[in-house]
């Protein structure tokens, strides 16, 4: 088990380097880059320019500029192009705004798309199931912001939810129940039209796998052993229907990084992805390419956590 | 139709038909016999022609699109076509147990062999867990297999496919036999 | 009892109907799905409509799409022209502007025309690009994956190892930052969303190859001595166009979602050209004055997505045996 870890650690260090140097290349190759955000400011002249570049070092060769960067990440000492702020200090605040919103969208996901998933299976065909899909379909079909837009519009005049930002300003001075309540309510709607998406596709996933396992022998054994219809479902049937959806819980870590910037730049919610977004607006190379690897790292560590935990539960994987 | 009350089941004119978008497909058609207390009835055909169709139909476990058209089936004086969920419960695996034909498919792979053979005794019976397991324990030495305290806390994946089937077996028998 | 005398299909060989095509169940099946069938036409709707956007906008140009008429600006859909002011060319075709009129007084109509040929051009060119892409990689690593590179690693290993890498790249966030960095341009969308899409059709026409040639008829197809491209072409290739097939359908939705959520944040198709996506991006500004100028698109996005959407999920359900047969 142990020795299974270590190399897969290994191997995902090995994965995360190659990422990093392509996520690298890319981000350099492009034409663009952080001297020519503003061409037309006439105040930008060459000579500025040309200290910017060697500031920079974008005049060194690319190996060498990858170097540089995984120097100064390591040492901590990586600075954004833009505010000269330390790249991981501001990764790191942002990464706590991101979370709660994450957290709590996929709760909302993973509680309400396991009961609409098994109740369609259940009833294959039934207008429950039928209606259930189509709703599910309707939901991805949705641009995310125009579906945020409808429902800010419809909601906020009837529950006064509000939809900017995490908390509310000039709170400062209240008491700490009340600035938690604050954050809460304000987390309620992205939280929630983060989520749409999610059940949709969730839902969908544990349909067609919950019906996979329904039709399977041992669950006919079960039955014939005169089992409630529910153990059957939820005992016999889920467990082996779960399995799957291990895997899918180490995907939906990147989420917290790519999935979030439209709906963080709708509600202004200063998380990672809004961070990224205004990098790449000012080319902000350091933080465009920390983040994109952090994104990575975060991939492969879901990877790891869900190749671990398939193993604990299912008896027929063992770690070796 | 001579249900008398002497015979155990007692099936008669049984239709058993499967549903599908190219019509109706007659599994079973017209089929009758009774079986008395202590009598085996072993059914002989050449595979497709409904054995197990019919047995399914007994057992009330016929999935979509499957679905006994007609006929009755009489066990113990109660028709089980006529009888609430809740009821027919109570007959499976307690008094009519089932015995599947693959070992590999039929045991679920993620419970011990002793969770998947106990569950019956649980349900069916008011033994303590510590019982159901000695049972369990009881019921595998039967059938010779070896060392059966250890293979209790075993996976169906861990076992050889001969004492899978000798499992698939035990798991099939009913309380009451 | 009275079931006896209707008649019914019986198992009896002699009795059985004639075999049916694959092709035959396919569409049998498929019809059974109304739903599908009706976002089937709705697509087919949806092709004729965006060639005549092609045609009707810029090369026979019967609606055009640019023309700035200030006086008759952020009209709401089905009103009539003020036909005093406006010089007569430049009046709207149909005699009203059937999806209203925007901020600058263009015929919202004849640019959801020209939008839709463009947003399905990224559409299919995008996915184009990434099944191209993923049948080349995917069939690398299923037929050659055996072969040693440079004694270190398999091809299949090489190819597999590199789709993990690319699957675990944060895509939409990357699409975003390499589309943001290039010269704005319709072309450097389509290929950035079909390259950053290819993993899944690499991932399982591998796995299809790789299951059917374990097969016996494979196998069997083999051992006659067939030569190796017959094998491919005759029985390989129509198995592992099912899934291929399903992923596409998908895959358009997908990247003519991707294209309005890159138009949201600004690097989307940029003007001249119209696409819904950029349509219903500056329509979000005037969501109280204007409403049209942003449900019109959105809804259409929506629509046609949706019906992409259940095409795909009906051609999954008549050409999967498996699910068939249930």
């Amino acid at each position: 088990m142990l020795a299974y870890i270590g190399r897969n650690i290994a191997l995902r260090v090995v994965l995360l380097f190659i990422v990093s140097v392509l996520i690298h290349g890319l981000i350099h190759l492009a034409p663009g880059e952080p001297s020519a955000v503003d061409p037309s400011n006439p105040r930008m002249k060459p000579q500025d320019i040309a200290k910017i570049r060697a500031a920079f070092h974008l005049d060194d060769p690319l190996y060498l500029q990858y170097v540089y960067w995984v120097r100064d990440l390591a040492r901590g000492e990586l600075k954004s192009f833009k505010d000269n702020q330390p790249v991981l200090g501001k990764i790191w605040r942002r990464f706590l705004n991101s979370l709660p919103l994450f957290i709590c969208s996929t709760l909302i996901v993973w509680t309400l798309a396991f009961p609409v998933g098994i109740q369609a299976a259940i009833r294959r065909g039934a207008v429950f199931d039928r209606s259930s899909t189509l709703v599910a379909y309707a939901l991805i079909s949705f641009p995310g912001f125009f579906l945020s837009y409808i429902m800010i519009l419809g909601v906020v005049e009837v529950f006064h939810v509000p939809v900017i930002g995490l908390r509310t300003f000039g709170m400062e001075g209240a008491t700490g129940a009340f600035q938690f309540m604050d954050r809460v309510w304000h987390l309620v709607l992205p939280s929630l039209l983060g989520a749409l998406g999610g059940i949709a596709i969730l839902s969908r996933y544990v349909r067609s796998q919950m019906l996979e396992v329904v039709s399977q022998d041992y669950v006919r054994t079960a039955k014939a052993k005169g089992l409630h219809q529910d153990v059957v479902i939820y005992r016999h049937a889920l467990r082996n229907a779960l399995l799957p959806f291990i895997t899918m819980f180490g995907l939906l870590i990147p989420g917290l990084v790519g999935g979030s910037v439209i709906f963080e730049t709708i509600f202004a919610w200063p998380g990672l992805g809004l961070l990224g977004y205004e990098a790449i607006l000012s080319r902000d190379f350091p933080v465009i390419l920390t983040l994109n690897v952090f994104g990575a790292m975060l991939t492969l560590l879901g990877t790891l956590v869900s190749d671990v935990l398939y193993g604990v539960a299912d008896p027929r994987i063992r770690l070796e | 139709m001579n249900s008398s009350n002497s015979h155990l089941l007692d099936v008669s004119h049984l239709y058993t038909s499967f549903f599908s978008d190219k019509g109706e497909i007659r599994a079973v058609e017209d089929v009758s016999f009774s079986i008395q207390p202590g009598q085996t009835l072993a059914l002989v055909g050449e595979s497709g022609c409904g054995k197990s169709v019919m047995a399914l139909s007994i057992m009330q476990l016929l999935d979509y699109p499957g679905r006994v058209v007609s006929g009755k089936i009489v066990f113990k004086g109660h028709d089980l076509l006529t009888l609430p969920n809740k009821e027919i419960r109570k007959v499976r695996g307690n008094q009519i147990g089932m015995v599947f034909q693959e070992p590999m498919t039929s045991l679920n792979p993620v419970f011990t062999i002793g969770d998947q053979i106990g569950e019956v005794l649980e349900i069916h019976t008011t033994l303590s867990r510590h019982e159901v397991r000695q049972e369990v324990i009881r019921l595998l030495e039967k059938v010779h297999i070896p060392s059966a305290e250890q293979r209790i806390n075993q996976y169906p994946h861990e076992m050889s496919g001969g004492m899978k089937t000798t499992c698939n077996d035990c798991d099939g028998v009913s309380v009451q036999a | 009892m009275n079931t006896v005398n209707r008649p019914v299909a019986s198992v009896d060989a002699e009795k059985l109907p004639p075999p049916e095509t694959p092709w035959q169940e396919f569409i049998r099946v498929y019809k059974k799905d109304r739903l599908a069938v009706v976002s089937s036409i709705v697509l087919a709707i949806l092709v004729v409509v965006g060639i005549s956007g092609k045609v009707f906008t810029e090369w026979v140009v019967v609606f055009d799409a640019e023309v700035v008429r200030l006086p008759d600006k952020f009209l709401p859909p089905l009103s009539t022209p003020s036909v005093d002011i406006i010089p007569a060319p430049d009046l709207p075709q149909l005699g009203v502007y059937v999806f209203g009129t925007d901020e600058l007084g263009r015929d919202v109509f004849a640019r959801m025309l020209q939008g839709s040929f463009v947003s399905l051009s990224i559409g299919f060119v995008a996915v184009g690009i990434s099944v191209v892409v993923g049948i080349l990689l995917g069939g690398l690593a299923g037929f050659f994956g055996n072969i040693q590179l440079l004694k270190i690693m398999t091809v299949d290993t090489l190819i597999m190892r590199f789709t993990d890498v690319m699957l675990c790249i944060p895509t939409f966030f990357l699409i975003l930052t390499v589309v943001a960095l290039l010269p704005p341009s319709i072309y450097n969308i389509m290929i950035v969303i079909g390259l950053f899409g290819w993993m899944g059709t690499c991932r399982f026409v591998r796995a299809e190859i790789l299951a059917l040639r374990q097969q016996d008829f494979v196998v069997a197809a083999e051992a006659l001595g067939l030569p190796k491209a017959r094998i491919i072409f005759r029985h390989l290739v129509p198995n592992a166009l099912a899934p291929v097939l399903v992923s596409t359908t998908i895959g358009v939705a997908t990247a003519i979602l991707t294209e309005s959520g890159l138009s949201f944040l600004g690097f989307g198709v940029q003007p001249p050209y119209a696409t819904w996506g950029n349509i219903l991006t500056d329509g979000k500004g005037f969501i109280f004055d204007a409403p049209w100028l942003f449900v019109i698109p959105g809804m259409a996005i929506f629509v046609v997505v949706l019906a992409f959407n259940i095409v795909g999920e009906g051609l999954r359900e008549a050409l999967n045996p498996k699910l068939r047969r249930r």
